[in-house]
């Protein structure tokens, strides 16, 4: 064996030579110099911030201990007394959550995985794990509430196929760090949902209030006869309000939701619907609505009572283009469509949209986003603040997948072949 | 910054060629072994005087280089960024023999652990001793030894790499 090992170490020796070859460039003592003066700087700048760091909070201590009728707002004793994260630059999230596949060449089934990543670079930063204990774990969606708080549903399927019965789903909250780290998972109260399969989650900023839009776990949502419900939760308390969607009985008009949203005070949940009918002779008019629920963690009741917020139709030209999703502001004002087909001044029929309307009053369009030549539609987020999108969306030439900002849409990795949903 | 401590520069001048192939090794990447090797450098400039005092320089570079591409090596994501253009330079001789020597070694070497490949290039390459080996990676020799041979054996059934063997041999 040594006598192999030696024969094999002589061989590797010479191809490892071959191999590291000559380097092209010479590290300098200049450049270790250079070097040792930026770390040197950078000692010294870490320990000016820690003294101003330190400093400053005192002084931030002591003016609100000074300040009469005014409480201290950070832990009373230990622990950080800064806030632990920041906004990124302009505003934007600094973190978004992927839903990706990664592909395995048909060997075994594709595997699925939610991450966390950097907007500024796309790195992971972190790849979330469901915390039961079962072999086939859905992570999926995800919510975002502010302060880098998010929401997330753990669904447990009898199986690893697509169709597979969803057993239970389970509601957790976890926090994203400063450096994007997880911490934190934690159950969220009355967020245990039995023999439910999690289509959608919306939550308020202040993750105070989550809604669900619920379909029964043996029936995948895409047997479009299911009527699915809507679960409004406190999650200080864990108290439910369930809203349940019409059986598609004979002759009745249902409303279904399509996607919901929260205002950030949680006394509005507003959802994309269209009206729908499933008997012969029966005709569905009216077109696509945004529909809203006042107080909806009040009491529960039925979808098809929620007060008509928005016909769509009358703000938009909508005959030759669909709403895929819609968003209402934090404040309840407006809705933020995401559009897919031919709108006022673009060129052909192809195309992707993301527009404002004002809640009452005139309804006039703000294109957010424009792609001319847009012809598919992924996903669409927007983040606590109502101001930064995310997009999935494509052209003939490929799929996209991105924030949009200033009018541009700027691609976010992963490859957008195989992201099936991204939010803040 | 004060001016290199004594040694320092001879050091350099005479090794840095010799720690940049060791550090391709470890990382298969150029831009990533020059950034290692100058790294390693910058660290062990404070402490020059107490190393030559106490210590092989050498073998204290190379722990520092080791260390600190495990370091990297932890990390999620190191930093890749897409570029227009291939940053490899053209090899002078018979290029696309060297270019098959160089992809095969690096995928051999990338199917090892960061610590089984140090044990390899320390041992195999910079022919140091297995104390030697030991005392870089602040291990056990008996910790080198198992490990030199789980990475053979990994190696061993890389068949690109036993053609290649075959080959560059004969």
């Amino acid at each position: 064996v040594s006598q192999e090992n030696g024969e094999l170490t002589a061989k590797l020796r010479l191809l490892m030579d071959i191999a590291a070859g000559e380097p092209r460039r010479q590290v300098t003592v200049e450049a270790v110099r250079r070097g040792v003066a930026r770390r040197r700087k950078a000692a010294s700048a870490a320990a000016a911030a820690v003294l101003v760091l330190a400093t400053g909070t005192g002084v931030a201590v002591a003016a609100q201990r000074a300040e009469p009728g005014r409480r201290p707002t950070g832990p009373a004793t230990g622990g950080p007394s800064l806030p632990v994260t920041q906004p990124g630059r302009s505003g934007v999230p600094r973190y978004y959550v992927a839903r990706s596949v990664i592909p395995n060449n048909g060997r075994t089934a594709n595997r699925e995985e939610t991450t966390v990543r950097a907007t500024a670079t796309g790195a992971v930063r972190a790849r979330l794990r469901c915390p039961l204990a079962a072999p086939y774990v859905i992570s999926w969606p995800v919510a975002p509430a502010g302060n880098q708080d998010f929401f997330l549903a753990c669904q447990r399927a009898a199986g690893a196929q697509p169709s597979a019965k969803v057993l239970e789903s389970r509601i957790f909250r976890f926090h994203v760090t400063g450096s994007g780290l997880v911490t934190s998972v934690l159950p969220v109260r009355g967020g245990v949902l039995g023999g439910l399969l999690v289509q959608s989650i919306a939550a308020t900023p202040d993750g105070s209030e989550i809604a669900v839009i619920v379909y029964p776990g043996s029936h995948p949502p895409d047997l479009h006869r299911t009527p699915p419900d809507v679960i409004v939760i406190d999650t200080r308390t864990g108290a439910r309000a369930i809203w349940r969607g019409a059986p598609p009985v004979s002759g009745r008009t249902v409303y279904w939701p399509q996607d919901i949203s929260l205002t950030a005070d949680g006394q509005r949940l507003a959802f994309l619907t269209r009206p729908q009918c499933f008997q012969t002779g029966c005709t569905a008019s009216g077109g696509q609505q945004m529909r809203v629920l006042i107080h909806p963690a009040s009491g529960g009741g039925q979808l098809n009572s929620a007060g008509v917020l928005a016909r769509l139709n009358s703000a938009l030209p909508l005959s030759s283009a669909t709403v895929m999703d819609a968003v209402i502001s934090p404040d309840g004002s407006a809705l933020t469509l995401a559009v897919l087909g031919r709108l006022p001044g673009q060129p052909g029929p192809d195309s992707i949209s993301v527009v404002q309307i004002p809640v009452s009053g005139h309804r006039r369009l703000r294109f957010v986003y424009r792609l001319p030549r847009g012809d598919s539609y992924g996903f669409f987020s927007a983040d606590p603040s109502g101001s930064h999108f995310l997009l999935g969306t494509g052209t003939l030439n490929g799929p996209l997948a991105g924030r949009i900002a200033n009018g541009m849409l700027i691609p976010l990795r992963p490859d957008p072949v195989i992201v099936q949903a991204m939010v803040w | 910054v004060s001016k290199e401590p004594e040694g320092f520069v001879q050091f350099v001048e005479a090794r840095e060629r010799a720690l940049q192939r060791t550090a391709w090794l470890l990382t298969g990447d150029r831009g990533l072994a020059e950034d290692l090797v100058q790294t390693a450098l910058v660290r062990t400039w404070p402490r020059w005087k107490r190393i030559r005092r106490h210590d092989d320089p050498e073998v204290y570079v190379r722990r520092v280089m080791v260390n600190t591409w495990a370091t990297w090596a932890r990390r999620r994501w190191r930093g890749e960024r897409a570029t227009p253009s291939v940053p490899e330079g053209p090899a002078p001789g018979d290029i696309a023999a060297e270019v098959a020597v160089r992809m095969a070694v690096r995928s051999a070497l990338a199917s090892l652990t960061a610590r089984q490949r140090a044990v390899l290039v320390l041992r195999v390459f910079d022919d140091l001793s297995e104390a030697q080996v030991a005392q870089v990676l602040d291990c056990a020799v008996g910790t080198v030894k198992s490990t030199m041979s789980q990475a053979l054996a990994k190696l061993r059934s890389d068949d690109r790499l036993a053609e290649l063997m075959e080959r560059e041999t004969r």
